[in-house]
């Protein structure tokens, strides 16, 4: 697969680039022929150092003729992708790293200890979301670029795989019961008792007797754990 | 709601020195309101998460019901509060 990019030039500088298409040189005064070794050939080296600076770290090579012809005053400078020398992985990994600003924003918000804020449960996943999108429509409308429509639509795949487990993780960590019923503070505790890791029947009244350094507990903390993740 | 043999291999891993309690009938679970029915992984009940803070007389004083069960109060926050009893 080849790309074409095309550098548009005049005797003094590099004009501009456009990707795609093709531009025609415009060169004044417009002598018949100009040898590539000469000023021409210079700005063919430009337009390709341009070309590559512009492509990130693809692999570019440029053709110049021996000689440019210019017909009516123009020439084209052609700078043309080589054919793929990248194993799949590099390829994969060329995306990722031109893409990373696409990837869920939320893969990276985490819960702590803290009731999450609103922001890292909503907005951070719209955010990731519109991201994913973008690159998605970068990969599809800029192709000739980034090339990406393959590798665009899998990591696109992949990206809402995560932000559908993520979806599923976030719904399934809250279905907690509301425990209407539960003893409210101010209530008084109902005596209970149950067996310690020892096999020992052991009271909540028995929690608050001396330890063995002689201290009196003040209070006691039960907890109450869900038994698994 | 793990038998005891298992809370005294947890508690002798971890080097945890508090008082582990066993209730494997969930029948405190049940009398609190803290059954959070066919949430185990074979679909057996469990407890949902929940902390009291109880005083010598058996007055809650404090309590926390957690809405997600990746979100438990931190170890400064119940320290606060235990110091805060009277």
């Amino acid at each position: 697969m080849s790309r074409h990019i095309s550098c548009q030039v005049n005797e003094e500088r590099l004009i501009s680039v456009a990707r795609g298409g093709s531009l025609a040189a415009r060169h004044s005064p417009e002598p018949s022929a100009i040898e590539a070794g000469g000023a021409w050939g210079r700005r063919s080296r430009d337009c390709a150092k341009r070309c590559r600076g512009l492509a990130g770290r693809e692999q570019f090579q440029s053709s110049f003729p021996d000689r440019l012809s210019l017909h009516g005053g123009h020439a084209d400078l052609s700078c043309h992708r080589a054919a793929n020398q990248f194993c799949p992985l590099v390829r994969l990994a060329y995306h990722v790293h031109w893409h990373r600003h696409t990837f869920p924003l939320f893969l990276a918000a985490t819960p702590n200890d803290f009731p999450p804020a609103p922001l890292d449960q909503s907005l951070l996943p719209a955010i990731g979301l519109i991201l994913l999108f973008v690159g998605l429509a970068g990969a599809f409308g800029r192709s000739a670029v980034y090339s990406g429509k393959i590798w665009g639509s899998g990591v696109t795949a992949i990206a809402l795989l995560l932000f559908a487990g993520e979806i599923w993780l976030f719904e399934k960590t809250r279905d907690v019961p509301k425990s209407a019923g539960a003893p409210q503070v101010g209530e008084r505790l109902s005596e209970f008792t149950l067996s310690d890791s020892s096999g020992q029947p052991t009271s909540l009244s028995q929690l608050f007797l001396a330890s063995a350094d002689g201290s009196q507990p003040k209070a006691v903390l039960l907890i109450f754990y869900r038994g698994y993740w | 709601m793990d038998p005891p043999e298992v809370s005294a291999t947890l508690r002798r891993r971890a080097s945890l020195t508090f008082t582990f309690l066993s209730d494997p009938n969930l029948d405190v679970i049940r009398r609190y309101g803290l059954l959070h029915a066919a949430a185990g992984p074979d679909g057996h009940d469990i407890s949902r998460p929940a902390e009291f803070l109880i005083d010598r007389s058996g007055i809650v004083r404090w309590e926390n019901f957690t809405e997600d069960v990746r979100v438990r109060p931190r170890a400064q926050e119940m320290l606060a509060v235990v110091r805060a009893v009277q």
